[in-house]
Formats: C-alpha cells, sequence, structure tokens
C-alpha cells in the first residue's frame, strides 16, 4: 500500500500543490519552506483517522483553521487535502475540504468529503442529511468506525502512518514524539524482545544486511537475554582491532544505534513512512548511506517512504532519480513544489551528470545572502 | 556611461518564476564557489539580464566535471559558466578547448564559457575606485592590469593588509603563522563587495576578460530580444 498522488489547495504555505509520488520520495528545499509542512499533510490526515483523534482534534492540534489555511489562500478560501493511494491492485481516493463556521462557535466545518474506489465514488458529502444538521459536518466519515466500513481499509492505511522526527532531545526523551512507539528510546530494545522470534529474526538478518553498506565490519546481530532476563543486542564485530568478537549494545556508537532504530522502524509496519530529516541524528558518512540502507532493508516489501532533508550527503546517491525528487522553493505565490521528472531542464542535468544535491542546491536558494548577514 | 563610486544597493533579484513566465528567458549560470556567485549575479544584472538558478561547486573540478549537463541543459533555457584560467593553461582559448574539446558535441542551446584571467579577483581588481574605496587604500596602488597578474587573489590579500581599516586585516588577511591563502572572512567581504559596490561596466575598462564576458552577455541579450 501506497500513496500515488497528492493534491492540496491552501494547506499552510502551499497554495496549490499536485504531487505524483514514488515508492521512495525525497523532499529538498531551504529552511521554512515547507518541508515539514508538505509531510503534515500526510499526517493530517492519519490526525483525521484514527480512532482516538478525529478532524476535529487533528484541526485543533494545528491551531485552528486559522493556522492552516495558506497566507497566500485567495478567494477561494478553503483547505482541501486529496491523496491518491494503491492498496493492494485497488485505486483509491480521498478529498477533504474544510473551512471555519463563520459565526457561532467558529468550529472547523468540513465543506466536502469524499471517497472512491477504482474511480467508483463510494461517498461524497455533503449530503441531504448533512444540510438538514450542520453538526454532521464537525465529523468526517473517515473517522468514524459507523461511516467508514466501505473504506475502511483506506482508513487504517492512513492510520497507520508512521512519522519519525529524530531530534537529539527525542532520542533522550521519547515522550515528545508522536510516533506510538519511539525505537530510539530506552524501549527499543524492549521492543526487539516481544517481538516473535521468527519475524525478529528475519529483520535482524535484514537489518545486517542493510547495514553491511556502512557498517561492514559488523558481522551479525542476535538478541540475547541475561541471567536476569534482560534483553540485549549483541553485534559480532569483524576486524583487526583487539575488541573484535560478540560486543553488546553499549558498546555499539551512538550512530550505530540510531541507525539500527531507524532501520527497524523501516521495517515494523506496512503503511508508509514519513521520516524527517534523518541527517539530523546521524554521521554524514552514513547518511549518504541511507538510501540504500532503505532499499536493501525493503527488499520485496518495498515500503513507501517519504524524506525531507536537506542534506547533500543523503543527495549524492546517484540512484536518486528525478520521479523521486520533490524540490520546494518559496516565491510570492507560497511554496512551489515541482517533481523534479516534470520538468525537462533538471530530468537533463540529472540524466547528464549534475547529482540531485546539486539541483536541490540550485533550485532552492535563488536569494542567498547569508554571508551578508554578518555584516548586518 | 560609468556610474560614480559608492554603494549600488541593488535590489534583490526578481523570483525566478514570475520571470520565466515573461519574454525573456532567464539565465542558469554555473560557478566555482559563493564568491563567484556572487560576482557572477553582479555582472549578468550589468548586462541587464535576469538570473535564475545558480549552481554554486565546491571547486573547479567538480565544476568541470558537469561542463556537459550544463551544455545539454541549455536547450532549456540560456546557460552562463564562468572559472578562473588559473595557471590550467596558457591562455583562456586553450583553456576553452581543452575544457568542451574538439569531440565533443556543441552545447545544445545558447552556452556561454567565460574565462576570468586568471582568477575572479581580477575582474573585482579592475574596478578601481569601487575597491579603493571598499578596502580604504589609495586607488594608486591598485594594479593597472590585473589580467596580468599571476595571483590576482593573493593581490587582493596584499592590498587588504595595506587598509587603513583593522576589521579588513583582521578578516581578510590570514592571521600569522596560518598558512591559509586568505583570511576568515575573505569570502563574505568579496561577496559584499560584489554585490553592493562593485560595477562590472566600470570594471572592463581594465579587465579584457572581464570585458569580453560582459560584450558576450550583452550580445546573448541582444539576441534573446530578437527573438
Amino acid at each position: 500500500m501506497r500513496f500515488t498522488r497528492v493534491r492540496l489547495t491552501n494547506w499552510k504555505n502551499f497554495r496549490e500543490l499536485d504531487l505524483v509520488l514514488a515508492r521512495r520520495v525525497f523532499i529538498v528545499g531551504p529552511n521554512a519552506a515547507g518541508k515539514s509542512n508538505l509531510l503534515d499533510a500526510f499526517r493530517f490526515l492519519r490526525d483525521v483517522a484514527d480512532p482516538e483523534g478525529g478532524f476535529q482534534k487533528a484541526v485543533k492540534d494545528r491551531g485552528g483553521v486559522s493556522q492552516i489555511r495558506c497566507l497566500h489562500a485567495r478567494k477561494k478560501s478553503q483547505v482541501e487535502v486529496e491523496i491518491e493511494a494503491m492498496i493492494d491492485s485497488d485505486t483509491w481516493k480521498y478529498r477533504l475540504e474544510f473551512g471555519q463556521e463563520t459565526r457561532g462557535h467558529r468550529r472547523p466545518l468540513i465543506q466536502g468529503e469524499r471517497v472512491a474506489k477504482n474511480d467508483q465514488v463510494l461517498l461524497d458529502r455533503p449530503d441531504p442529511e448533512d444540510r438538514a444538521d450542520e453538526g454532521r459536518l464537525t465529523q468526517t466519515f473517515l473517522e468514524q468506525v459507523t461511516t467508514n466500513k466501505d473504506f475502511r481499509v483506506l482508513a487504517d492505511l492512513l492510520a497507520q502512518l508512521r512519522y519519525l522526527h529524530v531530534i537529539p532531545q527525542l532520542v533522550r526523551d521519547p515522550r515528545r514524539s508522536d510516533a506510538r512507539r519511539d525505537p530510539y528510546g530506552s524501549d527499543f530494545l524492549q521492543q526487539l524482545a516481544t517481538t516473535p522470534k521468527g519475524t525478529l529474526e528475519s529483520r535482524l538478518r535484514k537489518i545486517n544486511k542493510a547495514l553491511q553498506v556502512a557498517v561492514p565490519q559488523l558481522k551479525e546481530l542476535k538478541l540475547e537475554r541475561d541471567e536476569l532476563g534482560v534483553p540485549h543486542l549483541k553485534g559480532l564485530y569483524e576486524h583487526w582491532r583487539p575488541n573484535a568478537g560478540w560486543q553488546s549494545e553499549e558498546h555499539f556508537s551512538d550512530g550505530t544505534l540510531r541507525l539500527l532504530g531507524l532501520l527497524w522502524a523501516f521495517l515494523d509496519g506496512d503503511a508508509p513512512l514519513l521520516l524527517e530529516e534523518p541527517e539530523l541524528s546521524l554521521h554524514s558518512a552514513v547518511v549518504r548511506f541511507i538510501p540504500s540502507m532503505m532499499a536493501r532493508a525493503g527488499g520485496k516489501k518495498n515500503r513507501q517512504i517519504l524524506i525531507s532533508t536537506h542534506s547533500p550527503d543523503l543527495l549524492s546517491d546517484e540512484g536518486i532519480g528525478p520521479e523521486e525528487l520533490i524540490l520546494l522553493r518559496p516565491s510570492q505565490e507560497g511554496t512551489e513544489a515541482t517533481l523534479a521528472a516534470a520538468d525537462a531542464e533538471i530530468r537533463t542535468l540529472l540524466e547528464a551528470g549534475e547529482t540531485a544535491a546539486g539541483v536541490a542546491a540550485a533550485r532552492t536558494s535563488p536569494e542567498k545572502a547569508p554571508q551578508l548577514a554578518l555584516f548586518g | 556611461m560609468s556610474r560614480p563610486p559608492g554603494p549600488l544597493r541593488r535590489k534583490l533579484p526578481n523570483s525566478p518564476f514570475l520571470a520565466d513566465v515573461g519574454v525573456i528567458p532567464v539565465l542558469r549560470a554555473a560557478v566555482e564557489g559563493d564568491g563567484d556567485e556572487a560576482v557572477v549575479r553582479a555582472l549578468v544584472e550589468g548586462a541587464g539580464l535576469t538570473l535564475g538558478d545558480v549552481y554554486v561547486k565546491r571547486g573547479k573540478g567538480e565544476l568541470d566535471k558537469k561542463l556537459p549537463a550544463y551544455r545539454q541543459a541549455s536547450r532549456f533555457a540560456p546557460w552562463l559558466v564562468v572559472r578562473d584560467l588559473d595557471h590550467d593553461a596558457s591562455c583562456a582559448p586553450e583553456l576553452v578547448r581543452t575544457l568542451t574539446g574538439s569531440r565533443d558535441s556543441p552545447p545544445a542551446g545558447r552556452f556561454l564559457l567565460r574565462i576570468a584571467v586568471r582568477e575572479i579577483e581580477s575582474w573585482l581588481l579592475a574596478d578601481r575606485e569601487a575597491l579603493a574605496g571598499y578596502l580604504k587604500v589609495s586607488p594608486d596602488i591598485l594594479p593597472a592590469s590585473p589580467d596580468e597578474l599571476a595571483e590576482p587573489k593573493t593581490a587582493l590579500v596584499a592590498l587588504a593588509r595595506r587598509s587603513r581599516l583593522a576589521s579588513i586585516r583582521r578578516d581578510m588577511v590570514p592571521a600569522q603563522g596560518s598558512s591559509a591563502r586568505v583570511g576568515p572572512v575573505y569570502n563574505g567581504h568579496l561577496i559584499r563587495f560584489a554585490t553592493d559596490f562593485w560595477d562590472p561596466v566600470r570594471g572592463s575598462r581594465r579587465s579584457p576578460s572581464l570585458r569580453r564576458a560582459l560584450t558576450a552577455l550583452r550580445e546573448l541579450k541582444a539576441e534573446l530580444h530578437a527573438g
């Protein structure tokens, strides 16, 4: 299951956006261009679909409709979020339009909600009942088990989306992450220990295979319990140093541990993974290998992953194709998002030897003045 | 027509997106580094053209490797590449031949490869009035023909060393004992000077390589306007 397209209108700093999405997507742009806001559109749908969340909470958590609606919005001021997804071999579409009550409690109000499966419309709101009872327009059908029966698979896909933003503070204080389980926190080992043996071994094998690219001296990974029953991750190191052999996790470098957590998160689940700036927590020498490690760890399953980044190291991977690269650039009309493959000039540059990193740097910084700031 | 020395205070470039919809296509550029970018922006603006994406590389090696890609991309928009001659060839035409190669297919569209003789600093040194004012040195000690200098960057640092401003000396001249070629904020000053004070038209009187680059850009502009 994966997203194949996203369309946004008046979503935060995007006035209009329409992008085809590949299995792997790299979102690049300067600071404050809206990398997080683009990922947040997916998180928003996840929060709406979450049985413990819902539309009202998703809007409220983002500071209300006024905080979501694009500052560059014109006449048509409602917010629109639309995604297309592939689940098994069915094509699904979900579209949500909303604004705010113009009077009274000024509640967030749904102006349209549509679901289609293989181009057959399953839901089209507002319906006559909605018009008779405006209160119904404060909730989506997506979030209600009694109303989403016909498109439960879609609701489940959205609710299972995984988002990771591994800033160092989160590593120390997992409560601040919105991921339900934080693979970088202290519960990582416990998570490993509660995973069924077969699954665990298969995942460790995949992780190990992927790690070969970045940490070639680590030959094997296994989980063992000590006399007290506490689980420990052990790695077999093979190199010339005297400490070769089996080592437990306290001897792994921070970077290796984070990398393990990242790969574990990637293997844990099927719904798309949203990964924000993975370079922040990793050594640049390792960051370069993230794309290829993801590809190796994913194997046949090939989970969809949407990565926001401004790391030239991460983007220097020559395996990144123009259909996987989304370039964001701020303009007077809000941020413009372009798929590199849709731009003949960029496609040509990439085919003729320029790297994704090079294109990203040139495309995303029309005005460069950081050095001028030195002089006040 | 030459403008009086002093701050020119250029306006910020227009959004390339807006310019793209205009009649005149936006120029792309590729350069060796951050300092070069500022010089090229001022140069392109001085020629009356609009600059869009700039590919800023880390050194000439990386720039040279990507030349074929930029030649290909000139199919979609005009391109300008500026590179230092350094001591890689005895003259600019020879370096151009080496870089583009005789067997190479001609560029797909309008493609300018301009060589700064021998470093882009000579283009800055050529605007004597403005540079002397910026560095707070006497104009008389600036070189008359900067294109003939073997090491223009070293010459620029030597001028900064004679600045009446302690901050210029501290920023642009390497500290005693340092083996760096330039001081810690050399590039920052180079960018500031190129952006706010340097006039390529005035400079083109003393630097033939700058004059040829400016002429080529003006011809490009005329061509683009003609259709």
